[in-house]
């Protein structure tokens, strides 16, 4: 599979409480009871999987990111997307794959 | 409750009979002892508070008594008591006055979850709060003795608690306790203040604790918002600044320096979350006390 179809969730566990202030946020995580401070892409990111509560493609993450925050599309951005998704992973807060 | 300004003499028959309950803030505390260090020290810094029957209900029952054996003569310590168990290793004998105050904390920190606990000074004015969270070194007790010897109201220097109902902050006013270089700061800066004894060799050095101001305690059930969250270091020689610092990174910092937040879940977040919407956030250097006062009343007289 191509990296770029990877599919994304929410981790099933996570029971996120999400605040963003300007350009950060702070996810809560009732589960596990950790607060992460995170950028303004990887709370669009837990937003947009939270509200869809679906599963979506690394490509439509990085589509609806650069839309929700007026980013073109390119290689750097491409990349910290994906870094995002791999540390939210990496917090237990995502997963892939989505079962 | 009992009006306040109590006799020493009937503290002293209280503390050493079935126990003195105190109205500290919120809570009754009832404490039992015959050591004459703490006996005169709660004479001195609690005489101006509420004070219940020995009947009435007390939130937390607290003891302290000389440990007992062959140090008992040999290297005397003390035993803090709470509700029949021994929480703590004793400590030597000339530190039983803070060891009530630092153990009070504990019980607090750790059974008072109707609140959000926070490790912060926090003081008051026309209304609204300023908590001060920050960590040992940082100076936070000392600023927060000069601003209530200049008209700042005492809420905590130690435990910032926020009502999980209201979200207001809910003043625990108690004695400031200062280390080292502070004692004689303070006592310069507010020679009308009244202190305990000094205390040498204890972990944090040598302490001495500052009675709460009277108005402090009289308001002490007079809850407040929090309108400032305000980070303060203290470093010798640095001029006097205040810098906006982003709601999340504060917001992660409180978080950082609660008792409780595990305990509390998605309540305690909800609480901290909409504390830090409603509040203006700051780093703060300072190393004169004076303009610090300046800066905080400069921040009062804006809202």
């Amino acid at each position: 599979m191509n990296s770029l179809d990877a599919q994304w969730c929410l981790n099933s566990a996570a029971e996120l409480i999400i605040r963003q202030w300007d350009d950060e946020g702070i996810v809560f995580d009732g589960y596990s009871g950790d607060t992460h401070l995170v950028d303004q892409v990887a709370v669009t990111i837990l937003m947009c999987l939270q509200n869809q509560n679906g599963v979506y493609s690394q490509s439509e993450v990085i589509e609806f990111c650069a839309d929700s925050l007026g980013y073109k599309i390119d290689a750097d951005f491409n990349s910290h997307v994906i870094s995002v998704l791999n540390r939210l992973a990496s917090l237990n807060l995502l997963s892939s794959p989505c079962n | 409750m009992n009006s306040p300004l109590v006799s020493n003499l009937s503290i002293e028959q209280a503390c050493r009979g079935d126990g003195l309950r105190i109205a500290v803030g919120p809570f009754t505390i009832s404490i039992k002892t015959s050591i004459p260090s703490v006996i005169e020290g709660i004479s001195l810094l609690y005489h101006h508070y509420a004070t219940a029957d020995a009947n009435a209900f007390s939130d937390y029952h607290i003891s302290l008594d000389r440990a007992s054996g062959v140090r008992k003569w040999l290297r005397p310590q003390v035993n803090f008591n709470f509700d029949g168990h021994k929480p703590f290793k004793p400590l030597p004998l000339s530190q039983a006055l803070p060891n009530f105050e630092w153990g009070l904390n504990w019980c607090i920190a750790n059974h008072a979850h109707q609140y959000l606990i926070i490790h912060a000074a926090v003081v008051e004015k026309s209304g609204f709060a300023a908590i001060l969270p920050a960590p040992p070194g940082s100076g936070k007790s000392t600023l927060c003795a000069a601003l209530v010897n200049r008209g700042w109201r005492l809420f905590t220097d130690e435990l910032a608690m926020i009502s999980l109902e209201s979200g207001c902050l809910v003043p625990i006013p108690r004695p400031v306790n200062l280390k080292n270089d502070s004692i004689e700061i303070i006592q310069a800066f507010a020679p009308s203040a009244v202190f305990s004894e000094k205390i040498f060799d204890t972990n944090k050095g040598t302490v001495s604790l500052m009675k709460a101001p009277d108005e402090s305690v009289l308001r002490g059930k007079e809850e407040a918002k929090a309108a400032w969250v305000i980070f303060p270091r203290y470093k010798a020689g640095v001029d006097t600044a205040i810098v906006a610092k982003s709601k999340a990174q504060s917001c992660m910092a409180l978080a950082q320096n609660a008792f409780n937040f595990n305990v509390l879940g998605s309540k305690g977040f909800k609480t901290l979350s909409a504390l830090v919407d409603a509040s203006e956030c700051f780093d703060f250097s300072y190393s004169q006390l004076d303009e610090a006062i300046d800066t905080f009343d400069q921040l009062a007289a804006s809202l």
